[in-house]
């Protein structure tokens, strides 16, 4: 890549691997301590959207080609365990391997529920309609955060009390932005940190 | 001369890049080499024109924008020369083009969510198509570093969990400090047994 044109003090996202593209660019990047967390949450999104995502998740996944994690549901569920706040927490961390696939899996779910997510954002729609929507999807994915996380852990409690929803907005946005090659680059970065 | 124009439609975004292929540098004949010309249209908003440096001074700035924004960042990034910027507003974003000649106002758009990603779709769209043989100036999409985004995060009570929990622990430590010990009881205790002892050898 070229050197950037922008204004350096604007510009400067505090990589230290800026104007590099060769070799690795996740090369000296740790995985963020909430990664597990916010693609188990994706996925929550993900199955708020679709009736029986699950299925056509692991269709997906056989589709692009992905590995034996997503041959069956008990496999997929495992994965999704290393997020600290579900019931059945298993202690464990994804791997590098893991969160690639995860990443595209996402991705590719999202572009295609895109008209979905786009509905949900959208500030042109009727507001009635929208309200509807989104009265629709919180009930739904309150209703599934309420069946697979610990809900005694104070997060999940705010979560459920709060009536803003903020998080599930973030969380579109976050898929919305994650479709195709470039939203999945966007999404693997954001579950980085530099170290 | 081959001119080309391929067009990128996503939602409420329309983009149509017009070129030639650069027979320099061995082109094929459906591949734009050369950018003379682009258009965009949003939904709403006139239509913006200008030449290849603009396009990817917008591509830095969006990318930049929606990498920042998908790691709960809201910051204003401005390009080189000044000639685009995008800032928060509200819970939408505005997008700033300044024009390159003089006397024309600055245009404003006001883009919601669906239309931020409607417009990064569709420059991603543009930066992976193999039917262009053009190097683009952009930033790779890279993690940022922790220190970054502790910084940058517009969530404002970031730090109250660390103050909560130093109050918490002062309370309970000025607690403990007016609790009794239970020594002067001891020592009654066992001056009492002592006395009732001696009584008894009496």
């Amino acid at each position: 890549m070229k050197k950037s044109k922008l204004d350096s003090t604007l510009v400067n996202n505090g990589s230290k691997h800026k104007d590099k593209t060769i070799g690795d660019p996740f090369f000296n990047c740790v995985l963020a301590s909430d990664a597990s967390r916010k693609v188990d949450f994706l996925i929550l999104v993900i199955e708020t959207l679709q009736i029986n995502a699950t299925d056509s998740l692991l269709l997906k996944a056989k589709n692009i080609g992905l590995s034996d994690d997503f041959s069956n549901r008990v496999q997929f569920w495992k994965m999704r365990c290393s997020n600290p706040l579900r019931n059945t927490y298993t202690f464990s961390s994804l791997s590098s391997d893991q969160i690639d696939s995860l990443v595209e899996l996402i991705s590719s779910m999202a572009e295609n529920l895109y008209p979905l997510i786009r509905q949900l954002l959208s500030s042109k729609e009727p507001i009635i309609l929208n309200q509807e929507r989104w009265s629709l999807f919180n009930t739904r994915l309150k209703s599934l955060i309420r069946e697979r996380m610990n809900v005694k852990r104070s997060y999940i409690a705010s979560l459920l009390s709060d009536d803003k929803n903020d998080l599930f907005r973030e969380l579109l946005v976050i898929l919305s932005l994650s479709c195709g090659k470039g939203g999945a680059n966007r999404l693997k970065a954001s579950l980085y940190y530099q170290s | 001369m081959i001119n080309l124009s391929y067009r990128f439609d996503q939602n409420s975004s329309s983009l149509i890049i017009s070129g030639m292929p650069d027979v320099s540098n061995g082109d094929s004949e459906n591949t734009i080499g050369i950018v003379s010309s682009w258009t965009l249209k949003i939904i709403g908003s006139p239509l913006l024109e200008g030449e290849k440096e603009h396009l990817e001074n917008l591509m830095q700035v969006i990318f930049l924008y929606s990498r920042s924004y998908i790691s709960g960042i809201r910051k204003t990034f401005v390009s080189n020369k000044k000639i685009i910027t995008i800032c928060p507003f509200g819970l939408s974003h505005k997008l700033l083009l300044n024009s390159t000649k003089e006397g024309v106002n600055p245009l404003e758009i006001i883009l919601d969510d669906s239309e931020l990603s409607d417009l990064t779709r569709c420059l991603d769209l543009l930066r992976f198509d193999s039917r262009f043989n053009i190097q683009w100036d952009i930033n790779e999409e890279l993690p940022f570093s922790k220190k970054y985004i502790v910084k940058n995060l517009s969530n404002s009570n970031k730090n109250i969990n660390f103050l909560f929990s130093i109050i918490i622990f002062l309370f309970s430590g000025s607690i403990l400090v007016f609790v009794p010990t239970n020594d002067k009881y001891e020592i009654i205790e066992t001056t009492k047994n002592s006395q009732s002892l001696f009584k008894q050898n009496e």
